[in-house]
């Protein structure tokens, strides 16, 4: 399409403006500054599309109102736009009408931004485009289809901000999906540490294990140290017994006694017991002789020694009987004293009991032998029983013939009627009952006491009852009794008084019979004077008592002599038993009162006998020990030998001293021996110990004696100076194994530390809390992670779908562009490509390549070239769009340098070749330029608004360019 | 000659299921508990079936949950069998290398462990009279890259030779006893391989038995289905006779919430409307009987009672539906809908826990069909994602794009927490997902030049 002529009625300072003829090619316009080359510009910038209801246009005088006739498709058309209204398009030739969009094919924006802009603005992008205005430059500059170039990025915008904002209704953000990732990255880690806590378990078991080992080793060498102070302790305490063990082995080995078992284990006590008793044996002999010889006063001592010994039984028993003869002694002057004095006293009874008598043999006349006693006794008794029943009978008699005097005459006082009370014949019952009771008692008594007291106790018994009794009868009398009753009781009384009579009679018979029997008695015996019964008896017990003494007496005289006669005898025989012995004053004539003498002598010589005796014992003793050495020499095997009897005292005892000496060594000997094997058996007892066994082990050597301890315990203890130095060892030891011991505590307590671990680590709450959380947080994650890849992809697809439409869209327009953009720098660069970010223009839309492939991003190529490449891209695209309309271009801004305005020029001028350009310009030397390259080129000038041309060369319209002369 | 024994691998003892974040206290037990649980089925089975021996082909522990606990209900349940006189075979895999964790106690003596160093060769019950010969070798380190198949060489076949191999069967791998499925089917005398690592369930039958029997309790919603263990039935001629046991009591599903009107419903409109499509589905899984789920493996189960304990389901909405909008302005709908569900679907026998709800929804595009014919920005985008969709160099670049949180996995166990594995398919459904997202907003920039 391009312009015939335009009418401009109403457009700003354009009024009435017509510009006619113009050319298909480049048609220029020459106006001075403010000439309305702009609002021209303006005015054809809007005459397909209308004038838009804006201040950044000129304003209509009245309304706006042009028209242009227009050849599009090699038709005539008129354009007519007014006011504020769609332009309209009809056909000159005809009654045709077209929508101006048909023609103007193309958005006003990009009309304007690509077909009327400033040359200035050719090379740059416009200044005050806001960022919606840029991107809708790059679609001008880019071409068709563009629009939906640029939906792209609005899409990838969309969804961009909705990722950010929101994510499929979980407002999920960008931030949280970074906020989820670190809490699974947390929880991951806790997960790790969790899954850890299998190794940390099996690492715990591990150093448990490590823990019980190092327990193990410690309580072995707990148990070492404890051997081994055991060991130590034991050398400690037996240090010093072992050694001496050794020494005594030493000892032992260098001694002179090869068999010390063979020689009596108690040799030298024996044989010092023996030297001393010996020696005491010795002196005791020497003193017991001084003594002995001291006292003796014998010329030879030594001879009256052994009498004494010889005699030792005899004088030991004269000894013995000494005291006892002594008191013989006294006594048979005691005796013969008291016999005396019997015989004085007898003699004096004898005349005291019977006139006549006065020798006590006097009484032997009496012949007790022919009575006896109990006849005596019996005949006394006899007659004082039959004494005293006569006279008992006679009491009776009379009292009872009183009685009866007394009831008659109370019969004959009383009334005449008066019954017998009960109680006098109780009465009379009671006295019979005595009087027979008295009876018996007399009888038992003269059975078996006397006679007299038989009768006595009669009596007594018959007076007592009737002292009880009688009083009950006079109580009778008392009441008042009649006369018959007393009368009653009279003829039991005579009857009674008769018997009384008859037994009266009877015991008068009886006395004289017992009376005769005493005379008889009297008459046997020899009584030479009467005597009563009573006084027979007691003559003849007197009698029997003075012959009895005598008798006695006579005894006892008869002993007196009989033992003077043999105290005498024993005397005479001590007498000369003592006299060959000791000296003896005694008198055998007077051997009882010289008898102190003899009885000293024999206490003397038993003193000296005892001295004696003292001597040979001692002298025995001595013997005896002598014996005894040579039984414990010849015994035992000894050297030493005694001297053969009698021996001197001090040969023996020198004897004894070789003896003794010999005795030690072998003593000696036999201690270190016994030592020695007490002191083995007690190492080995106290060795044989498992403890200290195991502690001696180490040290025990094949071929040790059984047992082997000792060899062991000598390598043990070796080294050790003294029980100090194992000692102190000993200590170091222990506090070793103290040490020790509080490692082990440690290592117990850490280990308790590790099993209480261990059971914690045996869960797997940690590891299931922890994949608890990352799931949750991987379920959150997902969805987003989701969404957010589908909008990854989205995005790259858009960026696919985006490049495949700036391919079609810029890629021809960049080729036709290269080749302007080549020419315009002079082979500088060779070629146009995308860049980074289409849509920045001004920076890395396009990529300028240098001839080796160098790409150069916009922004990086000088002020000028990124002119050019703008230029050039915006003429390649003015040629891309068919049907092509007209450009107006406005210099009024250019800032070319000469050279490369003029290619520039060169490149507008070959656009003109296509395409109605309108250039307009208040710069002669542009025109010049056009002048000397274009040759068909139309001019015009602008002045206040009005058009004149066109002019075939560019001088007239240059003139109102000029400067106005004058 | 014939011996019996069960096939188990990848026990990852200990390793708790993903779901059991904001789980009720008795559901979070049981999914902490279902390793422990399946390795017990796994015993009680072989108990039951009166088996020779188990065969463990690797990967007893995960590596990232290991813990005391584990090790001793291992050894505690190898105890049970030796008590029953069941000796035990295992290798330690990637995950459990020989040499860098041992047991922390003792195994039972019933119990060989294969030597990390060398391929062994032990004969059952006896050297003297053997009955089968296993042959197995462990792993020395995480990423064992020896070709350890290759020195599996039993001597005969009089007897039935197993080989106990954990590989990721990638024969140009450079991890994972790296051996393809013909390495495995060629070598002389062998007659069944047991393997491990791979945890789905797959079995080749053309020579020598090729089995993984898979893991045996699934752990996250990658890991799906029902897990067990194998009952092999195995002599020196023939196929084996082989037998799926399930030990997992905890199923793992991926269900889809189709945003769009279905079977004459109209789209769901709120989250009610959701979580009612939610409740119909869960309401099927929990009246689907043991049978039906079992038909998904490529193995015949045996006869059992098993039924699951509970399903742990991920939820996808997808389609185009007008409630996309309000799940995309709504905050927090995803949590609001993972919570109702979770409240709503939890209880039962078994119970069906909601692990999460994802979206993959878009707006409804009544014009969709016609701006893919007329829009020339549409056009060019569909047809450059159907270009990279086969694009390797544009795939690798996606992956790179993504590569801080999305990471190539070169084998299936890599599973890192602040990442996720970016495989193929999801990669594609990222590409989907992007293209439906792109022009949503293309055709909504549209309108709004349009109206503007």
């Amino acid at each position: 399409m391009w312009i015939r002529s335009i009418d401009i009625a109403d457009f700003g300072i354009l009024q009435r403006a017509r510009l006619s003829d113009l050319g298909p090619g480049l048609n220029v316009v020459c106006g001075p500054q403010r000439a309305g080359k702009t609002t021209f510009m303006q005015a054809l910038r809007y005459l397909g599309y209308g004038f838009p209801r804006t201040d950044d246009i000129p304003p209509a005088v009245d309304a706006y109102d042009i028209t242009a006739d227009i050849v599009h498709e090699d038709e005539d058309w008129r354009i007519t736009t007014q006011g504020h209204a769609e332009p309209r398009l009809v056909a000159i030739d005809g009654d045709r009408e077209l929508s101006a969009r048909e023609v103007f094919h193309m958005d006003p924006f990009q009309y304007r931004q690509l077909f009327t802009i400033s040359l200035d603005e050719l090379r740059r992008i416009p200044h005050g485009l806001d960022k919606d205005e840029k991107e809708d430059l790059t679609a001008v500059l880019l071409g068709a289809g563009w629009a939906d170039v640029l939906q792209i990025p609005e899409v990838a915008g969309s969804i961009e901000r909705g990722w950010n904002q929101n994510l499929g209704g979980v407002n999920g953000t960008a931030y949280e999906m970074g906020t989820v990732l670190e809490t699974i990255e947390e929880w991951e880690s806790q997960r790790e540490e969790a899954t850890e806590q299998v190794e940390e378990y099996r690492r715990t078991v591990e150093k448990i294990q490590e823990k019980d080992e190092e327990l193990e080793a410690l309580q072995q060498a707990i148990d070492e140290g404890e051997q081994k102070a055991l060991l130590l302790r034991t050398v400690e305490d037996n240090l010093e017994p072992f050694r001496r063990l050794r020494d005594l082995q030493r000892e032992l080995s260098s001694s002179s006694v090869d068999e010390p078992e063979a020689y009596d284990d108690d040799l030298l006590e024996q044989a010092g017991e023996l030297k001393q008793r010996y020696e005491e044996a010795a002196q005791g002999y020497e003193d017991a002789i001084g003594a002995f010889e001291r006292e003796s006063s014998a010329e030879y001592p030594a001879d009256q020694r052994e009498r004494l010994l010889a005699n030792e039984d005899i004088l030991e028993t004269y000894n013995q009987e000494r005291s006892g003869w002594r008191q013989r002694v006294d006594r048979l002057a005691d005796d013969e004293e008291e016999v005396q004095a019997a015989e004085n006293g007898l003699r004096r009874e004898v005349r005291g009991a019977f006139e006549g008598w006065e020798q006590p043999s006097d009484v032997e006349s009496v012949r007790t032998d022919l009575v006896s006693e109990d006849r005596i006794q019996q005949a006394v008794a006899a007659y004082e029983r039959a004494w005293e029943a006569l006279d008992g009978n006679r009491d009776r008699r009379e009292e009872l013939e009183s009685e009866i005097e007394k009831l008659e005459r109370q019969a004959d006082q009383a009334p005449a009627a008066e019954a017998e009370g009960p109680s006098a014949r109780a009465v009379g019952w009671g006295l019979a009952g005595v009087a027979i009771a008295a009876a018996l008692g007399a009888i038992a008594a003269a059975q078996y006491v006397s006679p007299l007291l038989a009768g006595a106790i009669t009596a007594g018994v018959l007076i007592l009852a009737f002292f009880l009794l009688v009083p009950k009868l006079g109580g009778a009398e008392a009441s008042g009794t009649t006369a018959d009753a007393y009368r009653q009781q009279i003829p039991g009384k005579r009857t009674t008084l008769d018997t009384l009579e008859d037994k009266e009679d009877e015991l008068e018979t009886e006395l004289a019979s017992a009376s005769e029997e005493l005379d008889t008695i009297q008459e046997e015996l020899g009584i030479p004077v009467d005597v009563s019964a009573n006084g027979l008896q007691t003559f003849y017990e007197q009698a029997a008592e003075l012959q009895s003494d005598l008798e006695d007496v006579r005894d006892d005289r008869s002993k007196v002599d009989e033992e003077r006669k043999a105290l005498t005898g024993t005397l005479a025989e001590v007498s000369e038993t003592l006299s060959p012995i000791v000296d003896v004053d005694w008198d055998p004539e007077a051997p009882i009162a010289e008898s102190q003498a003899l009885l000293d002598g024999v206490e003397e010589a038993n003193q000296l006998l005892e001295r004696a005796k003292r001597v040979e014992e001692a002298e025995d003793e001595k013997e005896s020990c002598e014996r005894e050495i040579e039984e414990l020499i010849e015994t035992n095997g000894l050297e030493a030998t005694l001297p053969d009897p009698p021996r001197a005292t001090d040969e023996v005892e020198t004897e004894l001293e070789a003896l003794v000496d010999e005795a030690i060594a072998i003593d000696d000997a036999q201690t270190w021996t016994s030592e020695n094997e007490e002191l083995a058996k007690s190492l080995e007892k106290a060795l044989d110990r498992e403890q200290i066994k195991q502690a001696l082990e180490p040290y025990r050597e094949p071929g040790d004696p059984d047992p082997w301890t000792l060899a062991a315990f000598e390598r043990a203890s070796e080294g050790f100076a003294d029980t100090e130095a194992v000692a102190k060892q000993l200590n170091e030891v222990r506090n070793r194994v103290s040490d020790i011991r509080e490692e082990k505590e440690q290592r117990q307590g850490e280990r308790g530390e590790l099993v209480k671990d261990r059971k914690d680590l045996a869960t797997d709450e940690k590891l299931q809390k922890a994949q608890q959380k990352i799931n949750e947080a991987n379920s959150k994650l997902e969805p987003m992670a989701e969404r957010w890849a589908t909008l990854r992809i989205s995005e790259k697809i858009l960026d696919r779908l985006y490049d495949r439409f700036v391919e079609q869209a810029a890629g021809p327009l960049l080729r036709e562009a290269s080749q302007t953009f080549q020419r315009l720098t002079g082979e500088d660069y060779t070629k146009l490509s995308p860049g980074g970010d289409i849509q920045d223009l001004e920076t890395t839309a396009f990529h300028a390549h240098r001839p080796d492939g160098d790409p150069h991003t916009t922004n990086e190529l000088s002020r000028a070239t990124r002119e050019q490449l703008f230029l050039a891209v915006r003429l390649a695209r003015i040629r891309q769009l068919d049907p092509p309309l007209p450009v107006i271009l406005d210099d009024s801004t250019t800032n070319f340098d000469p050279s490369h305005q003029m290619r520039a020029l060169e490149a507008v001028m070959e656009l003109a070749d296509t395409h109605q350009v309108f250039l307009m310009t208040c710069h002669p030397e542009l025109i010049d330029r056009v002048e000397a390259s274009a040759t068909n080129a139309r001019y015009y000038h602008l002045v206040e608004g009005a058009f004149e041309g066109p002019f075939q060369t560019g001088d007239p319209a240059k003139q109102v360019l000029l400067p106005r002369r004058g | 000659m014939t011996v019996r024994f069960i096939h188990a691998a990848d026990l990852h003892l200990g390793s708790p299921l993903q779901a059991v974040a904001q789980a009720s206290p008795q559901i979070r037990s049981q999914l902490e508990q279902a390793t422990y649980t399946a390795l017990e089925r796994i015993v009680d089975a072989a108990i039951e079936h009166e088996v020779d021996f188990l065969i463990l082909a690797g990967d007893i522990y995960d590596r990232e949950s290991r813990s005391v606990r584990a090790n001793r209900f291992f050894i505690d349940q190898l105890g049970r069998l030796h008590e029953a006189g069941i000796p035990s075979y295992l290798i330690y895999g990637n995950h459990d290398p020989l040499g860098k964790h041992g047991e922390i106690v003792d195994l039972p003596s019933s119990t060989r462990v294969f030597d990390a160093q060398k391929v062994e060769t032990v004969a059952y019950p006896t050297e003297q009279a053997p009955e089968a010969r296993i042959l197995g070798q462990s792993y020395r380190s995480a990423t064992d890259s020896r070709k350890m198949y290759y020195h599996y060489a039993p001597p005969d076949a009089s007897v039935p030779n197993i080989g106990i191999l954990h590989t990721g069967m990638k024969p140009d791998a450079n991890r994972y006893a790296p051996c393809s499925l013909a390495d495995l089917q060629g070598k002389d005398n062998m007659h069944y391989w047991a393997l491990g690592h791979v945890h789905q369930r797959r079995v080749w039958e053309n020579g020598p038995y090729v089995a993984f029997p898979g893991i045996p309790q699934g752990r996250h919603a990658n890991e799906p289905g029902v897990g067990g263990c194998l009952l092999v039935e195995l002599g020196t001629g023939g196929q084996p006779d082989v037998k799926f046991v399930p030990t997992s009591p905890i199923v793992w599903r991926r269900e889809p919430v189709p945003i769009e009107a279905q079977d004459g419903s109209p789209p769901p409109s709120n989250m009610d409307d959701l979580v009612e499509r939610m409740r119909e589905t869960a309401s099927g899984l929990r009246d689907t009987d043991a049978e039906t789920l079992l038909q998904m493996a490529p193995v015949d189960p045996v006869e059992t009672d098993w039924r699951p304990d509970g399903f742990v389901l991920r939820w996808e909405l997808t389609g185009r539906g007008p409630i996309h909008e309000v799940i995309e302005d709504t905050e927090e709908f995803i949590a609001g809908i993972e919570a109702e569900a979770r409240a709503e679907l939890g209880a039962g026998d078994p119970f069906v826990w909601t692990e999460a709800v994802r979206r993959h929804t878009a707006a409804p595009l009544p014009h969709l069909e016609q701006a893919k014919q007329e829009d020339e920005v549409v056009q060019q985008l569909l047809a450059i994602v159907e270009e990279i969709r086969e694009d390797p160099q544009a795939r690798s670049e996606f992956r790179e794009t993504c590569q801080d949180i999305w990471y190539e996995p070169t084998d299936h166990e890599e599973q890192r927490a602040d990442a996720f594995a970016l495989t193929e398919e999801r990669l594609d459904r990222f590409i989907d997902d992007a293209e439906e997202m792109l022009i949503d907003r293309i055709l909504e920039q549209r309108s709004e030049h349009v109206d503007s």
